[in-house]
């Protein structure tokens, strides 16, 4: 499979793995809820405890150093002057092509750990689909944006 | 020009039929429950009656404020629409805001010369359409001679420069092929469910006596007969809505007629037409007939519908039919076909269905019959699909032709074609092979086509073709 020599940012996967903290540290409460509980129920049994510990670090495992990486691997971009080409997914994999003159607004969006890494999920919408891609700087994000602008005046007929 | 106009009073009768329409199963049932003698007692007759009453009073009272504080007004630059009886609402659409204006006329408006004037602007779905009923056609056709973009009036522009109306013969057989009785056949088992819960019980156990005491034979012909009334239901339907179809032709749009009982008036604009499907049904594909429908950007069609520019067309003319009246969307001679080795995929995901139903035989091992029968559908519908899947690209736009019931061929022109994409799952990638699909523009919502299992050197193509072209549009 060939790739589009845009990645995303190194700080991407950083956040993503954060994002996996958070997931994991929100599943681990329910188990210790329970492990709690039992301390004051007597009859409640000890597998919900283990199971759900088991369930919260394979998740754990899988969105701090699993997917992060994966998806550094597989995802892939190119913006030209003509288009946004983008490609992504490990099992089915999508390449998209966007015109740039079939934009019609670009928006970027960030949580508060992205906004910290200086990073934004930038959303771009043509009449007729949405596309994202989850990572890019700033800076590049604010780029594109130009382009779209100074593209979009050129042609209004179509649409 | 600033004179206040008002819709025909009748509107207020329209609003409280309708209101009463919803109320018109309940009573039905209700009716059939007193005559049973089950529940019977005047008690609670009258409460029903004073109920219905009661929503008749209250509609007819609210249509009357209703139509009384709606108002519009119309120049060459803006429709102007008031209303709202507690909360007043002011709109004001301007001229280059409308995209189109579609006139439609029921039974009873046809015989007062009213019509309802649809305004369709771009915008959030609930907002985008704005519709004023019941006016004097004559009003109508002033409101959008005076509105219209070029300012040149629909009666005095030159004639339609091609006409084209559809004769009865060909009106029934398109209703006979086409393809709805499924839908209907659906809504009546719906309707008989819904039914079910009223039914009482003694009833009910002479239905589950009669079911398991006669034949399968009889059941089968009750079957045929549901199928054959629901088939005479859909071509009355289909009849009722294309009838006096007819096209014109005019410089900048197409102007569509048709209907009964319901009469509707659709005019579109060619800039705004994003792509053209030609449908070949199941069943008008052996007749060698086509219906040609029309994805339009912002309004044109009905409700959730796509405009269909030609009901029943005969394959060998689709292509002059599509050359005088849009000519840049020529059916490609040529189309890249399917690999072979992408028939074994088509027949799995045709055969998805009866593999899952298989299931069914460690229920009761004559059940396996069901799956077997479907089989006998879907595995030739699988070999159709494969058969039928293909694209084309010329220099200006490209074509994708599909089947999921009906064969589909869509045209797209290049400048229409919102994004596109490859998608591969593993499988294909073992094999080489790639979905191709492309976004288009249509109302009310976007529209997505693809084609699966296009050789991977082929999707490939296409996408550097679209990549390459992309340039040279601007």
């Amino acid at each position: 499979m060939e790739k589009l020599e845009q990645r995303l940012p190194k700080e991407a996967k950083t956040v993503w793995m954060i994002s996996g903290v958070i997931t994991m540290a929100i599943l681990l409460l329910f188990p210790l809820g329970f492990f709690i509980a039992r301390f004051f129920v007597d009859a409640l049994p000890l597998w919900p405890v283990l199971s759900g510990l088991a369930f919260a670090i394979i998740i754990g495992i899988l969105t701090i150093f699993i997917t992060p990486n994966l998806k550094m691997i597989y995802w892939g971009y190119a913006i030209s002057e003509e288009e946004v080409d983008i490609q992504y997914g490990i099992i089915i994999v999508k390449r998209t092509l966007i015109p740039m003159k079939r934009i019609q607004h670009v928006d970027t969006e960030h949580g508060p750990i992205q906004r910290k890494f200086k990073l934004a999920t930038l959303s771009i919408t043509t009449a007729g689909s949405n596309h994202k891609i989850p990572a890019l700087n700033e800076g590049i994000a604010q780029t594109l944006r130009n382009d779209i602008v100074r593209l979009t005046n050129l042609s209004e007929d179509d649409v | 020009m600033s004179k206040l106009y008002r819709q025909h009073p009748i509107t207020i009768i329209t609003g409280v039929f309708k209101e009463l329409k919803s109320y018109l199963i309940p009573l039905f049932i209700f009716l059939v429950l007193r005559s049973l003698g089950e529940e019977s007692g005047t008690f609670f007759d009258r409460w029903f009656l004073i109920f219905i009453l009661v929503t008749v009073g209250f509609s007819l009272i609210s249509g009357f404020f209703k139509w009384l504080f709606f108002r519009f007004k119309y120049s060459p630059n803006a429709i102007e629409i008031f209303s709202g009886v507690l909360i007043k609402k002011h709109r004001n659409i301007k001229r280059d805001r409308i995209h189109t204006m579609d006139l439609e006329a029921n039974v009873v408006w046809q015989l007062l010369d009213l019509v309802s004037l649809n305004i369709e602007t771009p915008g959030n779905l609930d907002e985008a359409e704005v519709k004023i009923s019941a006016i004097p056609q004559g009003l109508a056709n002033h409101i959008r001679e005076t509105l219209n973009e070029n300012g040149a009036t629909v009666e005095n522009q030159a004639a339609a420069s091609k006409t084209i109306a559809l004769d009865a013969i060909t009106l029934l057989k398109a209703g006979a092929t086409s393809g709805s009785v499924g839908v209907v056949f659906a809504v009546v088992f719906a309707l008989i469910g819904q039914l079910l819960v009223f039914i009482p019980e003694r009833i009910f156990q002479l239905i589950a006596q009669f079911f398991t005491q006669t034949d399968v034979v009889v059941i089968v012909i009750l079957f045929i007969v549901g199928l054959v009334i629901s088939w005479i239901i859909s071509v009355v339907r289909y009849v009722l809505r294309f009838a006096y179809f007819t096209l014109r032709e005019y410089d900048d749009y197409l102007e569509i007629k048709r209907g009964l009982f319901v009469k509707k008036q659709l005019a579109i604009k060619l800039s705004r037409i994003q792509a053209v499907t030609i449908i070949e049904g199941l069943i008008r594909q052996p007749f060698g007939y086509a219906t040609i429908e029309l994805q339009v950007a912002g309004g044109g069609g009905d409700k959730g519908e796509s405009v269909v520019i030609h009901p029943m067309i005969k394959r060998s003319q689709i292509e002059s039919f599509l050359d005088t009246l849009l000519p840049e969307y020529a059916v490609p001679k040529h189309f890249h076909a399917v690999p072979k080795r992408a028939l074994r995929r088509y027949l799995f995901r045709a055969s998805i269905p009866v593999i899952m139903l298989l299931g069914l035989g460690f229920i009761d091992t004559r059940l396996i019959a069901v799956p077997l029968v479907l089989g006998l559908f879907f595995i030739p519908l699988g070999y159709l699909r494969y058969h039928d899947a293909g694209y084309a690209n010329q220099h200006d736009g490209m074509a994708l032709r599909f089947r999921r019931v009906a064969k589909t061929t869509v045209m797209v022109q290049r400048k229409h074609l919102q994004s596109y994409q490859m998608i591969t799952n593993p499988f294909q990638r073992l094999k080489g092979l790639k979905t191709l699909g492309i976004w288009v523009m249509a109302s009310p919502t976007p529209v997505y086509f693809n084609v699966k299992d296009l050789q991977d050197s082929d999707a490939k193509n296409v996408y550097d073709w679209l990549k390459q072209t992309t340039i040279k549009t601007s």
